[in-house]
């Protein structure tokens, strides 16, 4: 009899409810409230109607790529493994007939369903108090930046605690060297950029997916863009499936 | 069937320093027995039962679940297993909690409500079961960790330290529980501080300390071979007890201890004090036959 793991999701789906869904629109919120602000007021400053849209827009964008994309992403990832090993859970869970990798496979795309729906919670209420606006895009965004942040959480939390707290670590970390070795400036630089989390391909990414049409925006057909994308969700997918092999490979107590 | 061959486990700290919980550890559980595990503190149950579930690798030896090792065996068929600490998430309710734990043993949606209801009402869980974990009581959550492992009826049932906060009526219940589960093809291993509790669940009792199997008893029939102290009472003839038990130890208001090689000196001895026209109040074992191995084992152990 093999643990009924697709049943359990429901469950899986109202624990991100409650421990992860709740605490992302309250910083969400705290987020946006002076974004709201500032976009308000500049709609009103401004004269041309078409141009709601795009103060508006442009104001998310950056917000998305920014500080809001990451706090939802850690949000719904940190602890996503080692809560369960740190407080003793896996005890009971894992002496039914449920392997920990398919469970927590599973918990990391339940968790990005969740994100997705709060995402779209959080424009719908941007929208609702600035200018209308849908960006089609923003969602396989979002899902690149769950990937490529969120595999690393992962990967993080199957090894140690605090495993947010060293991904923001390890994220600013990334971005400050390249900063001062560019990939550009010689081999350093280019190992940087490559051992690295892509932290610094987010922006162009986002900017293209999610203002694309939009003037300013970056082309989608662009092959730099292209190749950072897929560097985004390899980055992550190799971090998420080392995961998963660790947990298949290690036990679970220390 | 559990099977530990040489099994061995050293902890290793970050700093490089080595304690070793498990050594050399070598015994068979079979199908249809109740096998007893007791130790002291630290004597490295937790980590033999951590073993036995694939949560902790052996540093030696081996353990196989039925022929498997521990993480396929329970991938592939799951295991009862209630832990020390039960550790279940505080904001789950008992109706929730046993519902989630029954998805996972892979009870059919069909049977969930009446497998949930079953292992409620066994446990005595009714009252409670819209409370939240963390307004349990150690005896409910106790016995809400004993409901989710008695979920399916699993071949191997795996109890560390089962009746630890449970009151007089419901220890006396996980005995009954404990030979309901009794089956040919299952295999029963209860690990517990209390050996009275294991004299009367198990058939044998591997005590161990020091990460090491000192002695396996086995629990039928011990009493008859082993030395015992014993604790006398009479009202009448007190000066006839030194008498006949040379080494009595005098406890006041006509208590005595007196050790015995056997029952039937005892029984020699306290016919001679009959004889004597002292008159008997009270005989009892001042530790169980178990408990005196144990502390026999334990003091080898400590030698």
């Amino acid at each position: 009899m093999k643990a009924r793991l697709g049943r359990y999701s429901t469950w899986q789906l109202r624990d991100f409810v409650f421990e992860r869904g709740i605490p992302m629109l309250v910083v969400a919120a705290l987020l946006l409230f002076p974004a709201v602000a500032t976009v308000r007021a500049m709609i009103r400053a401004s004269s041309a109607a078409a141009s709601e849209h795009d103060i508006a827009l442009g104001t998310f964008t950056t917000l998305i790529v920014g500080m809001l994309g990451f706090a939802i992403v850690l949000i719904a990832t940190n602890g996503i493994v080692h809560n369960d090993i740190h407080r003793g859970y896996y005890r009971f869970l894992f002496a039914k007939p449920a392997a920990p990798w398919r469970y927590y496979a599973q918990s990391f795309a339940v968790n990005w369903l969740g994100a997705m729906f709060a995402a779209l919670v959080v424009l719908a209420a941007f929208c609702a108090l600035t200018a209308p606006f849908f960006p089609p895009r923003l969602f396989a965004f979002l899902t690149l930046y769950y990937i490529a942040l969120g595999g690393l959480v992962f990967f993080v939390s199957v090894l140690t605690r605090f495993d947010w707290l060293i991904v923001a670590a390890i994220w600013m970390f990334a971005q400050l060297l390249r900063a001062m070795f560019p990939a550009s400036s010689g081999l350093f630089g280019r190992a940087v950029d490559i051992v690295f989390p892509p932290a610094h391909r987010l922006g162009q990414v986002g900017n293209a997916l999610i203002r694309s049409g939009v003037a300013g925006g970056v082309r989608l057909e662009d092959s730099a863009l292209v190749l950072s994308m897929l560097w985004l969700l390899g980055w992550g997918t190799v971090a998420f499936i080392t995961g998963l092999v660790l947990l298949r490979l290690r036990p679970l107590a220390r | 069937m559990i099977e530990f061959r040489g099994a061995g486990k050293v902890y290793t700290s970050r700093l490089g320093k080595s304690v070793r919980a498990l050594e050399d550890f070598s015994l068979r559980a079979e199908r249809g027995e109740v096998l007893g595990i007791a130790g002291p503190n630290g004597a490295g149950k937790s980590t033999l039962i951590g073993i036995a579930l694939g949560y902790l690798r052996p540093s030696e030896g081996t353990v196989m679940l039925d022929g498997q090792a521990p993480r396929a065996f329970i991938e592939r068929n799951g295991i009862a297993y209630m832990s020390e600490l039960v550790s279940i998430p505080p904001k789950w309710t008992v109706e929730a909690a046993i519902t989630r734990y029954a998805l996972l043993a892979g009870i059919s949606t069909a049977n969930i409500a009446a497998r949930r209801q079953e292992s409620i009402e066994r446990l005595g869980l009714g009252e409670h079961r819209s409370k939240t974990v963390k307004q349990l009581s150690k005896g409910n959550l106790q016995r809400l960790g004993l409901a989710q492992a008695l979920l399916r009826d699993d071949a191997i049932v795996i109890l560390d330290e089962p009746t630890h906060g449970l009151d007089p009526v419901w220890t006396q219940r996980f005995r009954e529980l404990i030979q309901e589960l009794r089956a040919p093809d299952r295999t029963i291993l209860v690990a517990s501080h209390n050996l009275d509790e294991l004299e009367r669940v198990a058939d044998r009792v591997a005590i161990i300390d020091r990460g090491r199997l000192q002695r396996i008893v086995a629990t039928d029939g011990a009493a008859s071979r082993v030395a015992h102290s014993y604790r006398i009472s009479v009202s009448r003839g007190v000066e006839y007890v030194s008498e006949v038990f040379t080494d009595a130890r005098d406890l006041g208001n006509g208590a005595f201890e007196v050790m015995t090689s056997d029952v039937e000196s005892l029984n020699r001895a306290i016919g001679a004090l009959l004889e004597r026209g002292v008159l008997l109040t009270a005989v009892t074992p001042t530790y169980s036959s178990l408990e005196t191995q144990f502390r026999e084992a334990i003091g080898e152990a400590s030698r």
